[in-house]
């Protein structure tokens, strides 16, 4: 039986906020690199950053209760048990 | 987009535009040409239609597979899933902007300068001397574009292989003549460098 704790799927979320945010900033930088920060590329930005404290929020609040100890099975060998038997 | 444009005043306000460009004393910004905003509206209904997805797949789920909401492990694993899915939608959306808006095309009243935002990690900076323009085409095509106002322009030079294409701008034809216009101008100031490249 092969079983990882739950908390791993939270890292690897946690790693694909790093590069969410990663890209979020090169995007950022590349605005500004070409003089393009007017109103417009300000309120998308602003949009952005808003759409993703909303979602950031939404998952905090809707995981407030998990354990995030508990073991996920990953492979079973009872799963496989029955294919082969006749 | 004239300097007397609202977008434009604020534009030209912003001193990192001049600094950008590396621009001369004497010269001036006219013209800072981006995307008419119509041509984005297809990728903002995309980005709609990409957020209405998980709420329509958690009427489904709910409905069909209850259980799937009770059990704790599954219920971490679908909201980590869907909040991952929402902030892609939101960097491709953005990436999709970048590019979209970091096309530019700046014109002065000495040269013409092209920014193309290919990707986000490509990019083309062409420019050209305004005398050396020896031909602009516009072309306005399709429904949208004549209904809204936005096409092509293309700058040909004489001297070398250096075309500008600016893609689905405002206005292409006033773009066309003033930049003709100023071409011409500009010839008067450069008639030695002129006579040369022909």
């Amino acid at each position: 039986m092969i079983q990882i704790p739950l908390y791993v799927f939270l890292f690897v979320y946690l790693l694909f906020l790093v590069v969410f945010l990663i890209f979020s900033l090169i995007h950022v930088y590349h605005i500004i690199a070409t003089a393009s920060l007017t109103l417009t590329s300000f309120l998308f930005c602003f949009l952005i950053f808003f759409l993703t404290i909303i979602t950031l929020y939404a998952t905090m609040s809707l995981l407030p209760d998990i354990d995030w100890k508990t073991p996920v099975t990953l492979l079973d060998a009872s799963w496989l048990g029955g294919l082969f038997s006749p | 987009m004239t300097p007397h444009g609202s977008e434009d005043y604020f534009l030209h306000k912003n001193m990192h535009l001049a600094a950008f460009i590396k621009q001369k004393s004497y010269e001036k910004i006219l013209y800072v040409l981006r995307h008419h905003w119509i041509t984005f509206v297809p990728i903002a209904v995309l980005f709609l239609i990409l957020m209405a997805i998980p709420f329509a797949l958690y009427f489904l789920v709910s409905s069909l597979f209850p259980a799937l909401l009770e059990n704790q492990i599954s219920y971490a694993m679908l909201v980590l899933f869907a909040s991952a899915y929402f902030l892609a939608i939101y960097l491709f959306f953005f990436t999709r902007f970048i590019e979209f808006y970091l096309d530019i095309t700046i014109v002065t009243n000495d040269r013409l300068m092209d920014v193309e935002q290919r990707s986000l990690f490509s990019r083309s900076i062409s420019e050209l001397d305004l005398y050396r323009i020896q031909d602009v085409t516009s072309d306005v095509h399709g429904v949208f574009a004549t209904f809204f106002n936005y096409g092509t322009v293309s700058i040909k030079t004489a001297s070398n292989n250096i075309n500008v294409v600016a893609h689905d701008i405002p206005r292409p034809n006033k773009i066309r003549e003033a930049l003709i216009q100023l071409a011409d101008q500009d010839r008067k100031y450069h008639i030695h460098d002129a006579t040369l490249n022909e």
